[in-house]
């Protein structure tokens, strides 16, 4: 298949110890940001193409550390760039207080085509319904974030 | 013919199959492989089983030992679980280091470990702030056909009903530990989660438990973990096709019955062992 194949690469800020050899949660998420942008980029359109996604936490005040923002960020940066995305992404997460102590805690990727679920993760548990519920806010608050990225993408290049 | 056929078209191979709503192994698109699972399979480990899904085999080794508990929390234990894919299960992993695929695995069972609460940490502490239990869960893939979070959580869950601990008891004059093998206790499994996963078909078919080759033809995957009161520990989808929340539904659905029939599997295999 000639696609695009893209390497993400990511790094955590320095946090708790984890009991896991390092280097585990970051492969985990390395790996949903791969998959998440691989499924979005056309890949037709740029055949034989590595794309190296770099990216590093640098400040994380509560809801970085979830694959949300990465993975919105990297998005951002292919667009501006220059390769097309067949959707759009978008992310949002329930945190009804301060995450940390939040009884569950989801992330959504949002596609702008029929606002499908391209990616999800969650940490702590939740019912089914809560999990509709949250699919359905994250779907409403995609909106603003297209908005966004149109709004972005439209000033960076009416500049030229 | 077909396997020149499917030698050169595996998708056009497999999406002939899918119009008929079956495959290629005879399975309909909702159907488990048959699951196998023998509990105590390593005498040696202080618990262990091996889980089957078809060809895939997991065994999963649990190991306690003894260790300071965590400073920040001194009535805790520690479990640490870590998946091994060894270049002896399948032609697609090399000998060396973890890649990223058993590490992303080593993660998700961290994560359903931690979600759903199978064990209370501070059941594992001995002496508040001086002795807990480390539990190693080690897993090693035997034979690799797809679907190895679903063998592997099934795996866990099996090999902790397995588990047994010694009786210890912290000598007041000396201050050493005593253990006490002739009395040892099973762990207290407080919850039952178990994995269903499903692949994404160009972009609409759902199938369930897939073969490794499903999975390297499908274009997204999907993994829900669910405990016996119906609440969702996990749901895992790294990237790929789109789904709708409808879609998600119906792959919510499949994992509740999904987990009546675990449920009902590993009930039955511990009942079996216990009359001895």
């Amino acid at each position: 298949r000639w696609e695009v194949c893209a390497l993400a690469s990511y790094r955590q800020m320095p946090g708790p110890p984890s009991l896991l050899p390092p280097g585990v949660f970051e492969k985990n998420r390395e790996q949903l940001i791969r998959k998440t942008c691989e499924a979005v980029i056309l890949g037709a359109l740029h055949p034989r193409t590595s794309i190296s996604i770099v990216l590093q936490v640098i400040s994380d005040a509560g809801a970085v550390s979830f694959t949300g923002s990465p993975a919105g960020g990297a998005l951002q940066c292919i667009m501006v760039h220059g390769l097309s995305p067949r959707s759009g992404v978008a992310r949002q997460f329930t945190v009804p207080l301060p995450w940390q102590e939040a009884r569950a805690v989801l992330t959504f990727a949002i596609s702008s085509v029929e606002q499908q679920v391209l990616m999800s993760t969650s940490k702590g548990t939740c019912s089914v319904e809560e999990l509709q519920r949250c699919i359905a806010a994250a779907q409403r608050a995609s909106g603003a974030i297209f908005q966004f990225y149109r709004d972005s993408v439209r000033r960076k290049y009416s500049k030229a | 013919m077909a396997a020149g056929f499917k030698t050169v078209e595996p998708l056009e191979y497999y999406r002939r199959f899918l119009k008929e709503n079956c495959r290629p192994d005879g399975r309909e698109l909702g159907e488990f492989r048959t699951t196998t699972v023998n509990i105590g399979s390593i005498t040696t480990a202080d618990g262990s089983a091996l889980v089957k899904l078809g060809n895939t085999t997991v065994i999963c080794g649990i190991k306690a030992e003894f260790a300071e508990p965590p400073a920040e929390s001194t009535n805790k234990g520690y479990i640490v679980p870590n998946v091994d894919l060894s270049p002896l299960c399948s032609s697609r992993f090399r000998p060396g280091p973890p890649g990223e695929e058993a590490q992303a695995a080593s993660q998700f069972i961290a994560d359903v470990i931690e979600n759903s609460e199978i064990i209370m940490k501070e059941d594992l502490c001995i002496a508040n702030g001086k002795l807990a239990w480390v539990l190693y869960c080690d897993f090693i893939c035997l034979d690799y056909d797809g679907n190895i979070l679903d063998a592997c959580t099934f795996a866990l869950l099996a090999a902790l009903k397995n588990v047994q601990l010694p009786k210890v008891t912290i000598n007041e004059e000396t201050g050493l530990a005593e253990v006490d093998l002739k009395q040892t206790n099973p762990l207290n499994i407080r919850k039952h989660p178990v994995a269903t996963s499903f692949v994404i078909f160009d972009e609409t078919i759902l199938i369930v438990d897939p073969t490794a080759e499903e999975e390297d033809l499908a274009t997204g995957t999907v993994t829900i973990v669910m405990d016996e009161e119906g609440r969702l520990c996990s749901v895992h989808k790294p990237g790929g096709s789109g789904l709708t929340a409808a879609k998600l539904q119906d792959c919510i659905t499949r994992a509740v019955t999904r987990h009546k029939e675990v449920k009902k599997l590993i009930d039955k295999v511990i009942k079996s062992i216990k009359p001895k």
